[in-house]
């Protein structure tokens, strides 16, 4: 069947519109995007952890109008199962596969030990977002890695100290038994035995490899110490404080902790178990700074819900990038070292408080809150601030210059 | 019997497989130096993400090489070889950072004390068979694996990191490129073949595959038949372990993980899929397993799903694997 | 000597919740001579069904008793469907289907994870058996208490009927000389399926009631098996009052090193495994090829 005339000219019509509009597209994606790999452990123990991390560091990038200097900003999302195998593979895949400027996030101090050597070998710079162990800005330090949060150092050794402080003289220790648990309760243990404290005994669970805590538990009330002060997060933190309160283990021995243990995202799941509990915590939402308050009503808004400790530490995470980015013109320079070193020589508001970095790229932490959680006046539970102090410096042991 | 030939013999004999694909002597030769080409010019031709996949399907294949030794030839199924390959890498590790040697004294340390235990070991896992083995074999590698949880000083769960590429600067490169590295694992994996030819070729290859088929037989021929088992499970055990160091040294990383028996059922699954008693067979199983596993990735985030289904229908439907697929489907058009 | 018995009380509750999956485990090695691998897959479907059984209607005791029925037909679709004809076709060995069934186990567990994904979910104790029981000084929570209970009762059934009844004579009688028993008339493979799903119905029960104690997660199912195949072999494959005292020996081992000698936590019960096969591979409590 022959086309006729009318047919031709539509079709005419329809290539000579279709090859204006290529042609003027590129007037619109002139500017290619900044990519950044970001990399949580989406599913494992501490998924609720990077669920929160991923939606704070979406605010900070939405206040820059996910652009950086006018360039777009592109997060390609991996998941690194809280496996140090795994986060490697997925790491190569950033580097040699999706070509991103940058590498942001990680939870798990196991998989951010196992990253820092091939972030300094690819020349990636890896802005961490937890990985809290001290040996990440310590021995495996590199000009390439930076963290946004803090040392566990610097918040642990603090918080032994405010409670060796406050008349506790004896503890029992619980963690998880890898890098970060050990660092955490590392640093708690300094704090506490340099300030008068005891700690009489440790007890390591296998990480992500115990539900069942009652031996532990049970080894913990036998030692005769005054608290138990434990790290758990995610998952486990909901399994140990229900089973210390399954063996009547709230009159008899406290279980103290930190933001993770009594996290906000694990209220709905521990219940009224989580209310009178006093913890250490680097942010809660009633801060009355303005910087934390424009950082609760962005999340409230988007979210519907208070940000948690895991939000404001992504938030953090996102901020520092967009910073040094800004200050960079948007451009990632050729010896991505430089970016690492923009970011260290920033000083920032952050909702925690301020943000400075130390020479090892390491966040300090300047200050610690001591919290209860209350019944509010609405019925509903909240954060009450007791106390707060200082937090810490950092371990030594990088000794590498950059 | 079968109407193959192969490459060198001119009578037919069940260890000398190289193809399962009937060949004639001359025709042999030629894919195989198209292959060798290819794969010395694979780094000026492909970038930089294949080529990653290229290592990771050697080491894969080396891994798989070794349990087909044991599994392929010898008949004795075990769920426990990630044993060997988490022990060579951690062994490096030890060797490199935690005694201070270099790697060209770690590397053959860490192959001879592998081979020393894989004998004890073999020695006690060999006196069963068949389900007991399977049993057996997965309770060591658990066993291995929980030691390399609890041990502090190879930082337990944590894995250790830092593990050295092999220094080539005499010869004016460095093994962290990764053309360099690919070269380095190729020429490894090579050698690892060619090990397995010649042991699957001798008299000693032949008595494995003896006793595959008729264990008892082989008794009453005289042959020490549990000698021959241990043997097997020791070289399967070094393979194994060189697998071990290169993957160590392809992300200077080692972990327990490396060791859990989910990383034994990947190596078995390769074996399946790519045929086992066939000298190619584990390579191209772990070519294929590899690609997928990556094909998938980018598709969906549920990889034990897939592998799980995968792994069923290979079991059920691909006796003889892929290769031995494709000899049923050239036999069956002759 | 109290911290020791707590203890105690601890490892005979983690040995009846193994005991509930090496029952069925066992019995499945004795009669079909199939190690079947997918075992925790049974284990973690009865906790998922429960979940949902619990989250619908609210109450435990439902989950409880429709949880393992979803294992029960899974477990015997997956005998009388799959296994057997693979097994007569003469295609697959023993080996093979005990390859197959590790398959499954991680598709299982990768399908679970697709539906719930990877979060811990939880099936709440029931207000009967909340609270604590003071206990040689400490309290202890009942509903640990209600553990040991039904597998001590789940135990003594079995061996009743095993014991006592025709259908245990069948079963054992199916273990020792199988063509005879098909010659007798009775359908073996149907005889050999309601045995499978029951075994897997088990593994569902021990989930559900694991739930409130340790959590409901994906890949429950893979940390659990490996333990249960140490019970089993200790226990001699086939034997059902041996994978009782081989659960009882497992779960004290596991849980004593757990508290006291914590360098060998996850070393010592493979340790034993190893030792037993070496100097008695039947298993510690009888010959091969008889059920109870």
């Amino acid at each position: 069947m022959a086309i006729s005339f009318k047919g031709y000219s539509c079709i005419g019509l329809a290539a000579a519109t279709g090859l204006a509009v290529s042609a003027s597209l590129p007037a619109y994606a002139q500017k290619e995007p900044v990519k950044i790999g970001l990399m949580l452990g989406y599913k494992g123990v501490y998924g609720q952890l990077a669920e929160n991390i991923d939606r704070g560091f979406q605010i900070a990038l939405e206040e820059y109008g996910n652009k950086a200097s006018g360039r777009p900003i592109e997060i390609i999302r991996a998941d690194d199962e809280l496996t140090p195998t795994v986060g490697v593979q997925k790491f190569n895949k950033f580097v040699q596969s999706d070509k991103v400027d940058l590498v942001a996030g990680v939870i798990g101090s196991n998989v951010g030990i196992a990253i820092s050597e091939l972030a300094d070998k690819n020349k990636m710079p890896m802005v961490f977002v937890n990985a809290f162990a001290d040996e990440i800005t310590g021995k495996f330090c590199s000009p390439y890695v930076a963290r946004t949060s803090f040392s566990a150092n610097g918040f642990e050794y603090a918080s032994g100290k405010y409670w060796a402080s406050k008349g506790m003289k004896t503890a029992v220790t619980m963690g998880p038994d890898y890098s970060a648990g050990r660092a955490f309760i590392g640093g708690f243990k300094r704090g506490f035995e340099d300030n008068g404290g005891k700690v009489i005994e440790e007890i390591w669970t296998p990480f992500q490899k115990t539900k069942d805590y009652s031996a532990a538990l049970t080894q913990a009330a036998n030692s005769g110490a005054q608290i138990i002060y434990a790290f758990y997060a995610g998952a486990e933190a909901i399994q140990v404080v229900k089973q210390h309160a399954d063996f009547g283990l709230r009159t008899k021995i406290p279980l103290i902790g930190d933001h993770w243990v009594y996290d906000e995202a694990l209220w709905p799941a521990l219940g009224d178990l989580a209310l009178n509990v006093q913890h250490v915590a680097t942010h809660y939402p009633g801060i009355q700074t303005e910087a934390n308050q424009k950082f609760v009503k962005a999340y409230n808004a988007k979210y519907q819900q208070d940000p948690d400790v895991s939000a404001e530490l992504g938030y953090d995470n996102g901020k520092a990038i967009m910073l040094a980015l800004e200050k960079l013109g948007g451009v990632m320079p050729e010896d991505r070292a430089k970016f690492i070193s923009t970011m260290r020589d920033l000083t920032f508001d952050a909702p925690r408080g301020k943000i400075k970095f130390n020479a090892q790229n390491s966040a300090l932490l300047e200050k610690v809150y001591v919290i209860e959680i209350v019944k509010g006046p609405d019925g509903k539970m909240q954060r009450k601030s007791l106390d707060q102090f200082p937090g810490a410096g950092d371990l030594p042991g990088c000794t590498k210059s950059f | 019997m079968s109407t193959e030939v192969t490459c060198r013999q001119s009578e037919p004999r069940a260890a000398l497989k190289l193809l399962p694909i009937p060949v004639s002597r001359r025709a042999c030769g030629i894919p195989l130096v198209l292959l060798a080409a290819g794969l010395c010019a694979l780094p000026s031709v492909v970038s930089g993400y294949a080529m990653t996949l290229a290592v990771e399907v050697m080491i894969a294949g080396v891994f798989a090489s070794g349990i087909n030794l044991l599994t392929g030839y010898t008949g004795l199924v075990s769920l426990g070889q990630a044993m060997f390959l988490g022990l060579g890498g951690y062994g490096i590790a030890i060797g490199t950072a935690l005694l201070g040697w270099p790697l060209w004294v770690s590397a053959p340390v860490t192959l001879v004390v592998v081979a020393a235990s894989a004998t004890v070991i073999g020695a006690i896992c060999t006196r069963t068979r068949g389900v007991e083995f399977l049993l057996i074999t997965l309770a060591f590698s658990q066993m291995f694996y929980g030691a390399a949880i609890k041990l502090r000083w190879t930082n337990g769960s944590d894995g250790m990191t830092g593990i050295p590429r092999p220094d080539l600067s005499l010869l004016g490169v460095s093994a962290d490129s990764p053309a360099t590295f690919y070269y380095y694992v190729l020429a490894v994996s090579v050698l690892a073949l060619l090990l397995l030819w010649r042991i699957v070729n001798s008299p000693f290859g032949s008595i494995l595959v003896g006793i595959r088929e008729n264990e008892r037989r082989m008794m009453s021929m005289g042959y020490a038949v549990a000698n021959y088992k241990i043997g097997s499970f020791a070289l399967a055990a070094i393979v194994c372990a060189v697998a071990g160091i290169l993957q160590s040294q392809y992300t200077y990383f080692v972990g327990p993980d490396s060791m859990s028996w989910q990383m034994s059922g990947e190596g078995v699954l390769m074996v399946i899929i790519g045929g086992a008693n066939v000298i190619f067979g584990p390579f191209a199983g772990a070519a294929i397993f590899v690609v997928v596993k990556q094909a998938l990735s980018l598709i969906t985030d549920e990889y034990n799903l897939f592998f799980g289904i995968f792994f069923m229908l290979v079991v059920a439907f691909f006796r003889g694997g892929v290769l031995g697929a494709i000899n049923t489907l050239i036999g069956k058009l002759r | 000597m109290q911290h020791f018995l707590i203890q105690a009380l601890n490892g005979v509750q983690l040995s009846m919740l193994v005991f509930l999956l090496a029952v069925g485990l066992t019995l499945i090695f004795g009669l079909m001579n199939i190690l079947n691998l997918a075992h925790g897959a049974f284990f973690t479907m009865g906790a998922y069904f429960g979940l949902v059984v619990a989250n619908k209607t609210g109450s435990f005791w439902l989950a409880l008793l429709i949880g393992p029925l979803l294992p029960f037909v899974a477990g015997f679709v997956l005998q009388f469907f799959i296994l057997q004809p693979l097994a007569q076709r003469g295609r697959s060995t023993h080996l093979d289907l005990a390859l197959l069934t590790f398959g499954l186990l991680f598709a299982t567990a990768g399908a679970v994870e697709y539906i719930y994904g990877s979060a811990f979910h939880s099936i709440a104790t029931p207000d009967m058996l909340r609270g604590r029981i003071a206990l040689l000084g400490i309290e202890y929570p009942l509903y640990r208490l209600f553990i040991i209970a039904v597998g001590i009762a789940i135990a003594l059934a079995l061996v009743l009927v095993i014991d006592r009844t025709l259908i245990g004579a069948t079963l054992r009688a199916g273990v020792d000389n199988r063509e005879m028993v098909t010659a007798l008339g009775i359908n073996i493979n149907v005889l050999f399926a309601l045995v499978f799903g029951f075994g897997s119905a088990l593994a569902g029960f021990a989930g559900v009631v694991s739930a409130p104690v340790m959590s409901i997660y994906s890949n429950m199912g893979i940390g659990i098996v490996v333990t249960t195949f140490v019970v089993v072999v200790v226990g001699g494959l086939g034997n059902l009052k041996g994978s009782f005292y081989a659960s009882l020996i497992v779960g004290m081992t596991d849980t004593f090193a757990q508290a006291f000698l914590p360098e060998a936590e996850l070393f010592a019960v493979y340790a034993l495994l190893i030792v037993v096969m070496i100097f008695r591979p039947q298993g510690l409590f009888g010959a091969v090829g008889r059920v109870a």
